[in-house]
Parts: C-alpha cells; sequence; structure tokens
C-alpha cells in the first residue's frame, strides 16, 4: 500500500502559504521564490496529467503559472492551494479543448502508445509510459502523488473529492500499474 | 526485485530532473515581471504623491489670498463674484495678491503642518531605535523612508505580518538607495518579527537577507 503521509495540511501550512503569497504579492522575491518552489512539482504534475507528455506539460505549466501571477489580486482570503488548483484547473481544460481540435481525428491513446514503443527499452521511461496510459482519474491521483510529492489530504483538496475516493483510485491505480509493470519489475502478478 | 513505489518514485524523480529548467526559467520570468510592475508602482506612487504636494501648495496659495482682507480692498458690492481693486492700487498692492511661494509668510502654517507629521514619526523612531534614524534630504529617500517606517512600527503589534512585510520593504528602499547601514537595520527588525511569527522559513530567508546586507557593509 502507498506509505501515505497521515498528516493533513495544517492551519499553520495553510498561513504560511498565504503569508508567502501575500508577501510574494506585495514584491518579496525571495517570497516569491520560495513559493514557486512549493507549488512547482505539484502543478507540473497536474499539467502533466492533462498532456500525457512533458514537453507540452512544460509549456502549460509556464501558462499555468502566469494565470496564477496575473490573477493573484483576486485572492484574498481562504484555501490557498484550492484556489490555485481552480486556476490550474480551468488552464488545462482550456489546453485540452484547444487540443482535443487538433487530434480530433485521430485515437491520442494509439499516438501515445506509438510515440512510446520506442522508449520501451528504457526502463524509467517504460514506466513512465504506463503511468500515463492510465485512465485520467487514475492518471492524476498517481503524477500527484509521486511527482508532485502531494500528500492525499492535499491531492482531495486540489482535486475536489473526497480523501476516500483518493485512496481508492491509487490503490486501483496502483493495481493497473503491478498488473502492467510486474514482468519488468521482476515478480508475477 | 525492485518494488512498485521505488518505481514510480525513479520514474518522478526523471521528470523532476526534466523540469528544473523550466521551473527555474518560470521563476525568474515572473520575478522580471514582479520587478517591473514594483518599479511602475513606485512610478505610479512618486507621481500621485508629487500631484499631492503640488495640489495641496495650490490650494494653501489660493486660501491664503482670498482669507486675508487685509491685503484686499473689496468692492461696496460684497455680492459681487469677483474681486474689484481701487483704482488708486499701487504696485506692492497688486504684488501681495499673487500667490507667493514657498518662502512666503503665509505658506509657513503648511511648512509647520508637514514638520510637525514627521517630528511625530520622528519622535516614534527615536523611541523606537535611534539607529533607525535618517537624515531629512531631497532625493525621496527620507520621505519614503519615515512614511514605510511608520506604517512598520505602527502596525507592529496589531498586525506581525503587515508589519514584516513593511521592514522587508524598508530594507529593500534602503539598498535600492546604496543605505546599506539603513538596510542592515531593517533586516534586523524583519528577522526579530519572523521570530515572534514562528515561520522557520521566513525566519530563515530574513537571516539569510540581514548576513547579505551585513556583509555588503564589512565589504
Amino acid at each position: 500500500m502507498v506509505s501515505e503521509r497521515q498528516s493533513t495540511r495544517t492551519e499553520a501550512d495553510h498561513q504560511r502559504l498565504r503569508s508567502l503569497f501575500f508577501l510574494a504579492r506585495d514584491g518579496n522575491e525571495q517570497a516569491f521564490r520560495e513559493l514557486h518552489d512549493v507549488l512547482s512539482r505539484p502543478l507540473m504534475a497536474y499539467c502533466l496529467s492533462f498532456t500525457r507528455d512533458l514537453e507540452s506539460a512544460k509549456d502549460l505549466f509556464q501558462q499555468v503559472m502566469t494565470n496564477v501571477f496575473e490573477k493573484r489580486d483576486q485572492f484574498h482570503d481562504g484555501n490557498f492551494s484550492a484556489w490555485v488548483f481552480t486556476i490550474a484547473r480551468n488552464a488545462c481544460r482550456t489546453w485540452e479543448s484547444r487540443s482535443r481540435r487538433f487530434v480530433a481525428i485521430d485515437d491520442l491513446d494509439q499516438i501515445i502508445a506509438e510515440d512510446n514503443r520506442g522508449l520501451d527499452t528504457d526502463e524509467i521511461a517504460y514506466v513512465q509510459s504506463a503511468i500515463l496510459e492510465l485512465p485520467e482519474e487514475f492518471r492524476t491521483v498517481i503524477l500527484l502523488r509521486y511527482f508532485g510529492d502531494m500528500s492525499v489530504a492535499d491531492i482531495a483538496e486540489a482535486e475536489d473529492i473526497s480523501v476516500s475516493l483518493v485512496k481508492i483510485r491509487l490503490f486501483r491505480a496502483r493495481q493497473r500499474l503491478t498488473t502492467r509493470l510486474g514482468p519488468l519489475l521482476g515478480y508475477s502478478v | 526485485m525492485k518494488s512498485l513505489d521505488d518505481a514510480l518514485h525513479e520514474a518522478a524523480r526523471d521528470w523532476t530532473s526534466q523540469s528544473t529548467t523550466t521551473f527555474a526559467d518560470s521563476s525568474e520570468r515572473l520575478i522580471r515581471r514582479l520587478r517591473l510592475q514594483r518599479n511602475i508602482d513606485l512610478g505610479l506612487s512618486s507621481f500621485v504623491g508629487l500631484a499631492l504636494v503640488g495640489i495641496t501648495w495650490w490650494c494653501l496659495g489660493s486660501t491664503s489670498v482670498s482669507s486675508s482682507p487685509t491685503n484686499l480692498t473689496w468692492s461696496k458690492n460684497r455680492s459681487a463674484p469677483y474681486q474689484s481693486l481701487p483704482s488708486a492700487t499701487k504696485t506692492e498692492d497688486m504684488q501681495s495678491l499673487v500667490p507667493k511661494p514657498r518662502s512666503a509668510e503665509h505658506n509657513d502654517q503648511s511648512q509647520h503642518l508637514t514638520r510637525a507629521a514627521s517630528d511625530t514619526v520622528v519622535k516614534a523612531i527615536d523611541e523606537r531605535d535611534a539607529s533607525l534614524r535618517v537624515e531629512h534630504n531631497n532625493d525621496g529617500f527620507s520621505d519614503e523612508y519615515e512614511r514605510i517606517l511608520a506604517r512598520a512600527i505602527s502596525s507592529e503589534q496589531t498586525n506581525r505580518v503587515q508589519s514584516l512585510h513593511d521592514y522587508i520593504g524598508l530594507a529593500k528602499l534602503c539598498e535600492r538607495y546604496g543605505r546599506y547601514a539603513h538596510a542592515t537595520n531593517a533586516w534586523q527588525q524583519a528577522a526579530s518579527l519572523a521570530k515572534q511569527i514562528g515561520d522557520e522559513r521566513l525566519v530563515k530567508s530574513t537571516d539569510d537577507a540581514l548576513k547579505a546586507a551585513q556583509k555588503r557593509i564589512v565589504r
């Protein structure tokens, strides 16, 4: 089972994030850098769950960070990370609807499978492609958990779902990955 | 045999290392925008400040002329919408109608008011820490310095985060003007407040900034 960090984000954590945000908003560069560091991996993981390819995820990540920066005057109080992920979700949905227009006639799964065929010899790339081929709801929780290094509670908050549902999705995602990666990792399912 | 967790962590580490440059680029790009925005804000506030000073000066000048009956001879018709002068008015009398610049007598009141406000700030600073005090000059630094410092001191008890932010702003202002000794004092106050707030990362960042400022003085 996933070694979950039991601690939920405490009020002190929220307060620290908010303090950093307000300092950064008023021009404090040090606070801005710290805040950027805290948000980078979770947001990149989230973007990757939509794009399923790292290069596009990098572009989308830049867009999300820019959107957060531009909307900084709109946050006054409340749950800061939920606010950030709402902005990220909107940007990702916009990206998704735009990119769908360009690949509508092709099967994206097929494209990804073909793209990754050449990488299968590389173990890490194989694991990565297995993650990216998971259905969206499983892919997102796995990416946020491992790449974003987020706790179950933080994922629930970001995805606006219950903690139990996150746990169920993580469990099922890991089951699928075990089936797919078992032979590579040297154990039978 | 590798566990699934290990494999997933390895994959995540690989993505992280491939994204490092993007994270750094994004951070730098947005910091440049932040600096630009801050400079625009500073420029705008300076402009608004100057405009207010100008308007205040103009208004005080006008008030002084219209409320100095001794310098004027009113026409018998008091309801007339304008002031008229007797034909025998001398040149000196005419000149007394023109609003005088700062050195003029009627502007003493406004200067006194400005000095009184500034004295209050200076007193507060002296009570707090004389090392924070700055000499007055005309480069815009001392006014801005005292304004931010007064705000930082006044919010110190009621809103520590705001006060911390003000001290950091103060330190940055000093650094921009090359006043490194004052910047160090402001960073000291910020570091002390950060400790009171109890946020480890804020404590670390203010301590780092303080050390950097102290090194600059030594150099």
